[in-house]
């Protein structure tokens, strides 16, 4: 369940990096505006930035490395930070690719796209829009943790090959998440660090946040028991 | 310098539960030996001059396209730089995906009761502490001898461990690495069959 009214509203475009605080009962929701879809993600306890994602965890707990819809993202103290509440795309979601850093951009796409020759439509990577966001809040590679890649997926073929799967999300596709806590939360859109293409050229994304509910456990009946435990952790620390 | 036991510099056996760290210099060879087979030893890198830099699980397995850890991968830091390189492996596929066990975690996947037992998150802040490291450079850890199989639909598990008595795995240094182990006390899943046993860790110098 959420709220249909919307706070807040902005276009990711291509390239750029983006941050703010999600409050408890919030959720938002990051709408594909094209067929490229591809945003990475790091996300905090706001109160607490020590407290952060965990993907061993988030995967470990759900039996399944893959997520999607009515899952939970724990943070390492056992809390769910958010709940995947609506997934159109049907699980393009990855833990497992991380992120993209200089040397990879320029060997994916070339590095004739600087600054010097193309003004602010060079070509970014994730580590450089991280480490400049995170700065704002005084973090820094300290607080680097092992992301969540939205809108694109790496499968495992064979029992450990890493592959990146050719789906792509549709324009108009949406993946919302429920804050349970209040997370503080660092988006890149970049294309995704295993694209090959040579085209960077990722989706402009569409953030809408719904004004916060209460949440409620009945809200959650359907989730697994080891997210309910989750949720039960994240009520008690509001206590 | 020949790789027999009496050459080495350092040879301790380390009981299970306990936390362990250790310096590994450029060049120099780290053995990791599972005494009585299928025990997990949860392990962290970093550059031992400058703690920033940590073993980054998904650079690791990207880079190489496999998830799995065994003879000839790379252990590569979030700043795209080999730490270390696995050069003998007996046992066979070390996990990258399942982190390690901590009293919060282990309320989530067993049960609320199951919050005030020893874990592993447990020895990397006993030793991030004594370190005076930050506990924020704990990230997503290498699990040694530990058997994590994913399936086509992501299904995964950690499942009856395959190593035997004496299995080893061997890695030579790229640069002065800090090595964090926890000798895994996980008692609610097979992780350590149940029943965890010590280890034996070795250096040789180059």
């Amino acid at each position: 369940m959420r709220s249909e009214k919307i706070v807040f509203n902005e276009i990711l475009p291509t390239s750029v990096k983006w941050s703010k605080i999600i409050k408890r009962g919030q959720t938002i929701q990051l709408k594909a505006l094209g067929n490229k879809a591809s945003l990475s993600a790091m996300f905090y306890n706001a109160s607490n930035v020590s407290e952060r994602f965990n993907s061993a965890d988030t995967v470990k707990v759900q039996w399944n490395a893959f997520l999607g819809e009515e899952k939970v993202l724990l943070s390492e103290m056992g809390r769910v930070l958010f709940a995947i509440t609506k997934d159109t795309t049907d699980g393009l979601l990855d833990i497992l690719g991380g992120i993209s850093n200089d040397r990879i951009i320029k060997e994916n796409f070339g590095d004739k796209a600087t600054f010097d020759s193309c003004r602010n439509g060079y070509y970014k990577s994730d580590r450089e829009n991280f480490m400049i966001e995170l700065g704002k809040y005084g973090m820094d590679k300290k607080d680097f943790i092992q992301p969540l890649n939205l809108f694109k997926k790496v499968d495992v073929k064979e029992g450990s090959k890493l592959v990146l799967s050719q789906k792509n999300a549709k324009e108009g596709d949406v993946i919302e998440l429920t804050a349970h806590m209040d997370v503080l939360l660092f988006l890149s859109n970049t294309p995704h660090v295993m694209d090959k293409s040579g085209d960077y050229d990722s989706s402009d994304i569409e953030i809408s946040i719904f004004d916060a509910i209460e949440i409620k456990d009945e809200d959650y009946a359907h989730y697994s028991e080891e997210a309910k435990r989750g949720f039960i952790n994240t009520n008690r620390y509001f206590i | 310098m020949s790789k027999d036991i009496k050459n080495a510099i350092y040879n301790e056996k380390i009981l299970s539960g306990l936390p362990w760290s250790g310096v590994i210099k450029k060049g120099q060879t780290f053995r990791i030996v599972d005494l009585e087979g299928c025990q997990a030893v949860d392990t962290l890198f970093y550059n031992n001059d400058n703690y920033s830099e940590k073993y980054s699980a998904t650079d690791t397995i990207r880079e190489q396209e496999s998830i799995f850890i065994t003879k000839g991968t790379k252990l590569m830091s979030i700043d795209d730089n080999v730490m270390m390189e696995i050069v003998e492996d007996t046992c066979g596929n070390h996990d990258t995906l399942g982190g390690h066990c901590s009293a919060e975690s282990n309320s989530v996947r067993f049960g609320l009761d199951k919050k005030y037992m020893h874990s592993c998150r447990d020895n990397y802040l006993t030793l991030v502490g004594e370190l005076q490291m930050n506990p924020k450079d704990i990230t997503n850890n290498i699990n040694f001898f530990m058997n994590v199989p994913v399936e086509e639909d992501g299904h995964l598990a950690i499942v009856d461990g395959i190593s035997k008595p004496g299995d080893y795995v061997e890695m030579v240094a790229k640069m002065d690495t800090l090595i964090l182990i926890s000798n895994c006390p996980q008692l609610n899943n097979p992780c350590n069959g149940y029943n965890p046993t010590p280890i034996q860790l070795i250096i040789w110098d180059k």
